[in-house]
């Protein structure tokens, strides 16, 4: 519930002029000049409101998280959290109020991704995907892959406010199109200097797996090679099965004792605050390490933080924070990631050894390389108040975000066809911003109040990279890539088998802002404009202009009256929001770049030594005119006092986005593979609901309970006309390919498109005839041993046609429980988690059964990673089909591997002591002395039996290797003197 | 007072941080794109965009090493070893459902290269008025590059799939569905492209040619001999759109011109050692090479895929346990049966011997012609630098004897026959008239054997009721060409499946 109208705005008031104006809540409180939240104000630059959309932090400090994802999952409605994978490295992508583009590819997150605003600074990220462009395979980052947005200090954290409507925009800019996450630190304290400490320790524990060796490939292969293989396919049985006396493959399957172990977390946190009126700090340190459970995997932070306040002269405040943190992650051992990343593939023939004894010799060579992944970030802000006259108020804000990116890698000689591969990424991003604002608040006779800010921001981001890779290099001692480019000798890798790649990308931002507020007796009103330029925008259309209007009544305030409602606000807000696009290629018109590239060697630039300019045929056509795309909203929301101690609070929106710029595939004839043009239109539209409430239950035990819970459901509206007529909403297509997506009008975005299995052929006669011919698939006949697909159009012919759309990647229906009991100086907290309504297609079992098409091949789809060696579906229940069968029976896209995939969980227990009140206690001084026990990822419930269903990429195929969440027990101790 | 003074001061630095704000631009220019309107402003745009040209041919060529299977895995010759798609294609299934057949049936690329040479073709003449450094003469040949690859793009695109759209601007913005266009027509639209191409090339870019008599782009003629069109190619090109249509006539007095003035444009017959070394014929530059697209790996231009030796090589070249396609012992012995043969023949002790194939009688021999590794040395990088060959002097003389068997000069045809026959070690054709026709066939199969020529040859010859699974009525159908990807027939194409894979 967005209420804009504001409060702490106005609580400004009495601050400064010790004056009597009021709205209705801070009706009743005394003037303090040194309240808290007066401080905090210059770190929430704009209106701001304090519903339920932010997260009480009482209950969550002491949760070891790494990331803010972690944090917003089950506890704040609306917002859905996509995690790929359990990995400490790997960060969760929180989703606000459904999906804003289609994910077609991976490039696609970018633009589906919230704002992080930190103290009023909106963060840049660190990846981009310009760099993603660079790689055959866009599954993973070019760079360490470590989100430095998403990182959270948790003992830094004062309040986290997730806007999901209009009002994200209408405040942070257009970045924030798809919602925005307001972090504001903790304030200094007042008075003597106080210390703080944080300790915590634990242990994640290792999964119980079900391991398999070779005697399980081979019984599961020999069937089908007896019932449907020629002598041909025999001679291809995979040879590492051939022999089982070789112990490599047939020995016992220990090789989780490599893998999985029980691993480490701790963290400590130490800062100092103190200070007068005049001056006051906040100075913290930290350190949190997360190791993961499996493959060797940890994530490190480091982190330094300064927030000082100065009043030097009466109605001067100078404010300045500044943040900084390094972040190692020690990264997964993935075969697939790592051959994507040298983009050579070596001879999959003999998979990885399912034995420790042998596997050993694979991780000892392995560790013989490198691999460092950092990322580093400052973050630092200078905000200057001025009080210029009663009631006008003037701030200037500076502030610099700058990040880089790292990552070493050095692959030994020996898994690489005995030739070492190198490679260096070196990504620096840094925003530097400018926000200058006028604020004005006025009271009238009659009890009418206005507040006004106007005010202006400018941001100029500038991101770059490094890359540079080869091979060959002359020994495994030496893990630099020197070449001295003046002749031809070479000084460590021959130059032919060095590439280096570097780009660059400017961008400005102008905004132009305007609020005005009124409130009035119940009434209040808020009108936000805000007009916004890019230079990602050719030239006329770089502005686009975002009008909000925000309008809350109070129908009954609390303390009025009696009865079961306690209190109850009607709130609406409408408007049309901006959406910046997330990269520079649409902006420019037609242009010309490199890409002439070909499967294996995408990134090849000359021809004959002459370098290359041409249209981007592999990218996509980008004609002139490209727009703003924008989001429409309208929410309305209710918030009810019930009894005493209950809140409710609903929610109802619709966001449509407009004129959203889309992929839209192009006649081949003209030689492109796609077109980029506005005109997709998308609906998301849902219900929120946060419910509260505290009920004593004895005199000494509370029990708060808080259920939040959040149905969206998203549609198609429009697709693109790709025919050359400009914006049309009316015509256009019915369906078209999106990157791995079909997307059909009237329908969600995130479903699959499958072909309905029924069964199998057991002969050929069971084959059905129509029209005089066999039932074909795509042209081929259909035989003995092949799918019975359902002919939806009765045309005798299987093809994509007769694929329906079903199930949903994202769950519609997302919430969580939280609990708390109090019973005296001990709390416990008890959190749930859950998703309904959501499918995925097991791509685990898909693959093991087309084997035919994968084993051994020397592609990417050939790669057995050590996790093909775990058991996680019962492949029992899939019919047998023939897998040479040139119909691609195991294809994935059929619902044969669509499974339900609804879980509940119970993401967190913690147990809280307060010991401050014992007399050793008092004795040495202690403010507070509490002692905590914490237990995450206790159990999932799901119908899915493959693994974890919340572990899945954005590609709605689970592929059963990722790392699993662990059951994680910390202890701690949070102590202020 | 202070205080006051202060606060003025403050206005004013507010006033000066918003009005200097706003002078900054929103203006930005990129740095990783070329808009519009900074293209064609210099001569090196002009450069860029015609060599972009020839890379988008190369890579159409080369993705996923498709002229080999246009051009040679349809016709049997090779078999697959375990890969599913290369078994389809080697058994003519070509609507089987592999992602990569998908691709192959895909003609993007070839369009992409058409595009490129239209876009060429119209803005030249701005950098020429932009820069005057580019000079006319320049210009001309840099117009009839762009004719010859658009030319060849069309060659390609209708042998493979018969009846293509035929594109003759490069349009901005408006993709309108294209139907396809009756392939006659745009046989003669490529006829007219290479005409055009082989009267504005020179024979070498040795400043000696008429055509241009300055330095092309600042390098000598070694530097681009056989990578770039020449009159030479124009011509062969030409000749080879005439044997498609069937008129010999016009093969005959094209493949003549060539045979003529094959000293203008250093071309000549190499012995098989030369054919099959690591500085020979594969490197895209030798004394046999009419017109080939290099990958030199000097010019970071290697790659692991987009050659053969990815497909047919493995142990003891490379670390490769089985290579992915082969030809087997008795294939290898019903395609090599005249004795002597340099290129492969069985010894008295029954071993093959010659430099085509490693480790005949093994059961999957190597097909080790074509090898050229990036890396040299033991355990190299599965990294290969051979050029992808369109047109070479070896062919060019097996296709006049095709042309003049056709005519009906049998004698002048042995002449030609012979000459390669000769060179490899096989001495002259010693049956009569009437095998002439299989003769050179056959001729055709061994000299070029692994580079794309066996499929077009069998269509040209009308033999492949005989080498295929297809009969006369399912060439007649149009079996001869591939089907069109399914992505191409979407909702709103104007495109029609071939009739026979329908």
């Amino acid at each position: 519930m967005i209420s804009f109208v504001h409060l702490h705005r106005s609580k400004l008031l009495p601050v400064l002029f010790a004056a009597v104006c009021c709205t209705a809540e801070s009706r009743g409180q005394a003037p303090v000049s040194d309240s808290p939240a007066v401080r905090s104000l210059w770190k929430k630059p704009a209106h701001f409101p304090a519903g339920a959309d932010s997260l009480r932090f009482s209950t969550v400090r002491e949760l070891p998280y790494t990331y803010t994802g972690q944090l917003l999952d089950g506890r704040i409605a609306g917002v859905s959290v996509m995690r790929a994978s359990g990995e400490p490295g790997v960060a969760p992508m929180p989703v606000i109020r459904g999906l804003s583009m289609p994910l077609g590819q991976a490039a696609d997150q970018y633009a589906n991704r919230p704002l992080y605003v930190v103290n009023g600074i909106p963060l840049i990220r660190n990846d981009h995907p310009y760099a993603l462009a660079l790689k055959d395979h866009d599954f993973t980052d070019i760079g360490s892959g470590i989100d430095v947005a998403e990182l959270i200090d948790m003992e830094n954290v004062q309040e986290l406010h997730v806007l999901r409507g209009p009002e994200a925009v209408a405040m942070y800019g257009t970045r924030a199109a798809s919602g925005a996450i307001v972090i504001t630190t903790r304030n200094p304290e007042l008075g003597r200097y106080h210390l703080g400490l944080n300790v915590y320790g634990g242990v994640a524990a290792k999964p119980q797996v079900k391991t398999l060796n070779g005697y399980y490939q081979r019984d599961f292969l020999l069937p089908f090679y007896r019932q449907y293989a020629n002598s041909n396919q025999w001679t291809n049985f995979p040879v590492y099965l051939a022999d089982s006396t070789q112990k490599v493959y047939f020995g016992p399957a220990n090789w989780d004792d490599l893998y999985y172990k029980n691993a480490i977390q701790h963290g400590v946190g130490l800062n100092i605050t103190g200070g007068s009126q005049r001056a006051n700090f906040r100075f913290g340190v930290g350190e949190h390490t997360e190791n993961g459970v499996a493959d060797a995997t940890s994530l490190k932070k480091y982190n330094v933080f300064y927030d000082m306040n100065i009043i030097p002269v009466e109605g001067l405040n100078i404010h300045t924070y500044i943040q900084m943190f390094t972040a190692r992650r020690d990264r997964n051992r993935s075969l697939t990631e790592r051959l994507a990343e040298e983009e050579y593939i070596t001879d999959q023939q003999s998979p990885l050894s399912p034995n420790k004894a042998y596997l050993g010799n694979y991780y000892g060579i392995l560790n013989e390389g490198t691999e460092r992944n950092i990322a580093n970030s400052i973050q630092g802000m200078l905000d200057i108040g001025i009080r210029l006259y009663k009631g006008l108020e003037f701030h200037s804000q500076f502030s610099i975000d700058y990040n880089d990116n790292d990552r070493d890698l050095f692959v030994p000689a020996a898994l690489n066809d005995n030739n070492s591969f190198n490679s260096y990424f070196t990504g620096v991003s840094r925003r530097v911003r400018m926000n200058n604002y006028l604020t004005w608040d006025k009271a009238f006779r009659g009890g009418h109040q206005f507040s006004f800010q106007l005010g202006q921001s400018m941001e100029e981001d500038q991101m770059k990279y490094d890359y540079i890779r080869g091979w060959r290099g002359p020994s495994d001692f030496i893990k630099i890539i020197q070449v001295d480019p003046s002749d031809n000798e070479w000084v460590t890798h021959e130059k032919s088998l060095v590439y280096t790649f570097k780009d660059f990308m400017k961008q400005r931002t102008f905004s132009f802002y305007g609020n005005v507020g009124y409130t009035f007796n119940r009434l209040n009103v808020l009108l936000s404009l805000r007009n916004d330029g890019t230079s990602l925008f050719g030239n006329g259309y770089w502005w686009a202009f975002s009008p909000v209007v925000s309008a809350g009544y109070d129908v009954k305030k609390a303390g009025e009256g009696s009865g079961a409602v306690r209190s109850l606000k009607l709130q609406a807000n409408i408007g049309r929001t901006a959406v910046m696009p997330s990269a520079d290629y649409f902006g420019y018109g037609p242009y010309f770049t490199v890409d002439a590239g070909f499967a294996g060697a995408m990134k090849v630039s000359t021809y004959n030594s002459m370098a290359t300019l041409n249209m981007p045929f592999t990218r996509g056509y980008t004609g002139g005119g490209i727009r703003w795309p924008y989001n429409d909203h309208l929410d309305f929301g209710m918030q009810m006092g019930l009894f005493r101690n209950w809140n409710i609070e609903l929610n109802l929106y619709t966001r449509t986005g407009r004129n959203l710029l889309a992929q839209v595939p192009v006649d081949a004839a003209y030689g492109f593979s796609s077109k980029t043009i506005n005109g997709m239109d998308v609906n998301n539209k849902g219900i929120e609901l946060q419910l509260q409430g505290k009920l004593p239950l004895t005199s000494s035990l509370t029990w708060t309970t808080s259920l939040a819970l959040a149905y969206n459901t998203n549609k198609v509206l429009t697709l693109p006309y790709n025919s050359g007529k400009d914006l049309s909403h009316t015509g256009g297509r019915t369906s078209i390919e999106y990157g791995i997506r079909h997307l059909e009008t009237g329908r969600p975005m995130d479903q699959y498109w499958l072909l309905q299995n029924e069964g199998i052929y057991r002969t050929d006669d069971d084959v059905p005839t129509v029209n005089g011919k066999k039932m074909t698939y795509n042209g081929i006949a259909l035989k003995a041993g092949d799918p019975r697909w359902k002919d939806v159009n009765g045309d005798g012919a299987i093809t994509d046609a007769d694929r329906v759309m079903e199930g949903r990647t994202m769950a519609p229906l997302r919430g969580g429980w939280n609990n708390t009991l109090q019973y005296r100086k001990w709390t416990m907290d008890l959190s749930f988690s859950f998703a309904a309504g959501n499918h995925l297609l097991n791509g685990d079992a898909a693959n093991r059964f087309n084997f035919a098409n994968r084993e051994g091949v020397s592609s990417l789809d050939g790669v057995k990673e050590i996790t093909f060696w775990q058991s996680n579906t019962n492949l029992d229940k899939y019919p047998r089909y023939n897998p040479w069968s040139l119909v691609n029976p195991y294809q994935t896209n059929q619902d044969l591997w669509l499974e339900k995939a609804s879980w509940l969980k119970l993401q967190a227990f913690t147990l809280r002591h307060e010991l401050a009140g014992y007399g050793f206690v008092k004795k040495t001084g202690l403010r507070k002395l509490q002692v905590y026990a914490t237990a995450m990822n206790l159990f999932t419930l799901t119908p899915y039996k493959g693994g974890d269903p919340s572990l899945m990429s954005f590609t709605g195929i689970h592929y059963g290797v990722t790392q699993p969440l662990p059951r994680t027990f910390t202890i701690g101790i949070n102590a202020d003197l | 007072m202070k205080n006051y003074k202060l606060k003025i001061s403050f206005w004013m630095l507010a006033g000066l941080l918003l009005t200097g704000a706003c002078r900054t631009k929103l203006d930005v220019a990129p740095s990783h794109l070329v808009p519009e309107k900074n293209m064609w402003t210099t001569k090196n745009d002009a450069r860029a965009a015609v060599f972009a040209g020839y890379a988008l041919l190369r890579s159409a060529l080369a993705d996923n090493n498709a002229w080999l299977a246009y051009g040679e895995l349809r016709a049997g010759d090779f078999t697959g070893v375990s890969r599913g798609d290369l078994a389809a294609i080697t058994g003519n299934q070509l609507t089987a459902s592999f992602t990569s057949l998908d691709q192959w049936s895909n003609w993007r690329r070839f369009y992409a290269v058409i595009y490129q040479a239209n876009l060429c073709l119209e803005k030249l003449a701005t950098v020429n008025k932009n820069d005057f450094r580019y000079t006319p003469e320049e210009m001309k040949v840099d117009l009839a590059h762009c004719r010859f690859l658009r030319s060849m793009a069309y060659f390609y695109l209708v042998r493979i799939w018969g009846d293509v759209p035929l594109m003759k601007m490069a349009v901005s913005g408006d993709f309108v569905p294209v139907a396809r266009t009756p392939q006659a027509e745009v046989l003669a639209f490529a006829e007219q492209d290479a005409l055009a191409a082989a009267e504005g090339l020179p024979w070498r870019y040795d400043q000696q040619s008429p055509e241009l008599l300055s330095q092309y782009w600042g390098q000598p003629a070694a530097f681009w001999q056989g990578v770039v069109a020449a009159k030479a190619p124009a011509y062969v090109l030409l000749a080879h759109i005439a044997a498609w249509k069937g008129d010999y006539l016009t093969t005959d007095k094209y493949t003549r011109m060539v045979l003529d003035n094959r000293v203008k444009g250093g071309y000549n017959l190499v012995p098989t050692s030369t054919l099959t070394s690591a500085t020979g014929t594969f490197t895209g530059q030798a004394d046999n090479i009419i017109f080939a697209m290099p990958f030199n790996k000097n010019y970071q231009e290697s790659s692991a895929s987009g050659h053969i030796e990815e497909w047919a090589l493995a142990q003891p070249f490379i670390a490769k346990p089985q290579p992915d396609i082969f030809i087997s012992n008795d294939s290898i012995l019903s395609i090599f049966t005249e004795k002597n043969d340099e290129r492969f023949r069985v010894t008295e002790s029954g071993s093959g011997a010659g430099t085509y194939f490693t480790g005949f009688g093994n059961p999957v021999p190597l097909f080790s012609k074509i090898r050229l590794l990036s890396v040299s040395g033991a355990d190299p990088l599965r990294s290969y630098q051979s050029a992808i060959v369109v047109f070479r002097y070896e062919e060019l003389v097996l296709l006049r004897a095709e042309a003049l068997m056709f005519l009906g000069k049998s004698a002048e045809s042995l002449l030609q026959l012979n000459a390669v026959r000769g060179q490899r070690g096989i001495g002259d054709y010693t049956g009569n008239a009437a095998g002439l026709s299989n003769a050179i066939l056959q001729e055709r199969r061994r000299e070029l054997l692994g580079e794309g020529w066996r499929w077009f040859d069998l269509v040209r010859f009308e033999q492949l009721p005989r080498y295929s699974r297809f009969s006369a009525a399912d060439v007649a159908a149009g079996a001869q060409y591939w089907p069109v990807s399914k992505s191409l027939l979407g909702a709103g194409s104007a495109i029609t499946q071939n009739k026979f894979w329908q």
